[in-house]
């Protein structure tokens, strides 16, 4: 082991956990059935004295010597037993205190200190810990989760962002940040902490996730049409993650695993994003809006306001424009914003719409797609030539896109000539968004199977909406 | 009577038996523990 750690080989996570478990205190209960006998067989000899001295002293029969060999055999006994215990609980304390001062004993103390909630005590084993590794990163996330667990929010961002700042050792960082930030309802903190994270290496399946819950609240479009087909190449880097750890590439990174590690009935610091605070409700969401028909309850999120706009269309009494505008003012996250203009586009209010995208383009200069929309948005209300040329930049930004390719030649016409044919899109297996760019330009791809999940029902309901503007006052005709 | 003093010393013989198997047990596993956490020898 030693010349592992010499020679700088990872070390496995059972090994670690192995070694960690070592520097607790050994719960052996066999130890313990055994000084629970010790006191019963003390107990009955007591017991058994007494009552032969009651005996002598009612006129039994009795040895001369009987009383002496009592007093001397339960004497004995009663030395025995308590010269046993008393050796026992002074190796307990003085294993203990040996073990304490080692590194892994310090481990064991702050694995130990969590696990029953004594922050105090979590704080003074990372500082421990800290005066022998003080480069070990996974320290400084630790310090900054105990101080989220210590309700103060703010101070655990400060710390995760400056650990991320001045720190290529990154463990928890994407967990703990984003949890802080999602607390503090700062979406686009929490995506900024988990970007620099994906900076500094690969993240895990886990990280990946928590990313999506948070695109998914914060209400960005392809987290909540299309899903996990957002990004197409998110198979590939979980099946990436599958076959390696980006953590336990080093010593501190096994170090980390190991004191993670929670298999079986084994101990460890739960740092799974599920059991951290904040981190399991997004999660939770992100499974029922992609996994079940059930909607997620997230209120006072951009996503339930979004969710809420389109469920309430055409409803008495409400004001979609001013709620939109409204969620828009508090926005500073160009991907919420594009959301917004495309509900309030869809709803049949390009004007407040357009605002909407040339705020999201500031944000986002470089992403096509929010041009495009720019651009319909335009065009619908009767802006053809600044429709005409955001939709030359959006094209010019990918020309690859299909969906951007068939809109140029619609966009900005008022003709009847037809340029788009349905029959080009038949065979293409399109993501729900794109199908909701073809029914905003007018153009009828075939419907989705049956919805069944609430992210699939939400698609459709944008979809129809859209189709609808375009009902009987469809821009460019159809070959 | 002779029965509870014979009695008697064969539980001061339990007594002594488990006292002596707790405390092997429980020095050799202090022991195992400080070798194995010295042999890593991390701080």
């Amino acid at each position: 082991m030693r010349e592992a750690i010499l020679r700088g080989d990872p070390l496995s996570t059972s090994e670690i956990s192995g070694l960690v478990s070592a520097a607790t205190n050994p719960n052996d209960a066999i130890a313990r059935l055994t000084r629970l006998l010790n006191g019963a067989l003390l107990v009955a000899a007591v017991v058994l004295a007494a009552d032969a001295l009651r005996l002598i002293e009612q006129g039994v029969d009795h040895p001369p010597n009987a009383v002496l060999l009592i007093v001397l055999l339960v004497g004995a006994a009663i030395s025995v037993g308590i010269v046993g215990e008393a050796d026992a609980r002074h190796l307990d304390a003085a294993t203990s205190n040996e073990l304490s001062r080692t590194t892994l004993g310090r481990i064991a103390r702050l694995d130990e200190a969590l696990d029953v909630g004594d922050l105090p005590g979590a704080r003074q084993a990372i500082q421990d810990l800290h005066r022998s590794f003080p480069a070990w990163g996974l320290l400084a996330e630790l310090d900054a989760y105990v101080t989220l667990r210590e309700g103060d929010v703010d101070g655990a961002l400060n710390r995760v962002s400056s650990h991320l700042d001045r720190s290529d050792d990154v463990y928890v960082s994407a967990l703990v940040g984003s949890a802080a930030a999602l607390d503090a309802g700062k979406f686009d903190v929490a995506l900024r902490v988990i970007d620099q994270v994906e900076r500094k290496r690969p993240l895990t399946a886990e990280e990946l996730r928590i990313r999506r819950a948070v695109c998914l609240l914060a209400g960005h479009l392809d987290e909540m049409v299309d899903g996990a087909a957002a990004k197409a190449n998110d198979g590939q880097e979980l099946a990436l993650m599958a076959q390696q750890s980006p953590l336990g590439s080093n010593i501190s990174g096994a170090l980390f695993e190991g004191i993670v590690a929670l298999e079986g009935d084994a101990t460890g610091i739960d740092l799974r994003a599920e059991s951290i605070r904040g981190l399991s409700a997004p999660l939770e969401a992100l499974r029922l809006w992609n996994h079940s028909s059930e909607v997620p309850r997230c209120d006072g999120t951009p996503f339930a306001l979004l969710l809420d706009l389109v469920a309430s269309r055409g409803r008495a009494g409400r004001d979609p424009v001013a709620e939109a505008l409204r969620l828009a003012t508090t926005l500073v996250d160009g991907e919420a914003l594009e959301s917004i203009g495309f509900v309030l586009l869809v709803l049949g209010h390009p004007r407040p719409a357009i605002d909407v995208f040339e705020r999201s383009i500031a944000l986002r200069p470089k992403y096509p797609r929010v041009h495009w929309a720019h651009a319909v948005s335009c065009w619908r209300w009767g802006w053809d030539d600044k429709a005409r040329e955001s939709a030359g930049r959006a094209l010019a930004l990918d020309r690859e896109d299909l969906v951007l390719a068939a809109s140029a030649p619609i966009i900005g016409r008022t003709g009847s000539a037809s340029t788009v044919d349905e029959g080009e899109f038949e065979h293409q297996s399109l993501r729900p968004t794109q199908r909701l760019q073809l029914a905003l330009i007018g153009v009828d791809v075939k419907p989705a199977p049956s919805p069944m999940t609430s992210r699939e029902r939400f698609a459709e309901a944008l979809i129809d909406a859209a189709r609808e503007l375009h009902g009987h006052d469809r821009p460019a005709s159809v070959a | 009577m002779s029965a509870h003093i014979e009695l008697l010393s064969y539980l001061l013989g339990a007594i002594v038996f488990s006292v002596g198997f707790l405390s092997a047990r429980l020095h050799s596993s202090a022991d195992a523990a400080r070798r194995q956490v010295s042999d890593v020898a991390l701080a």
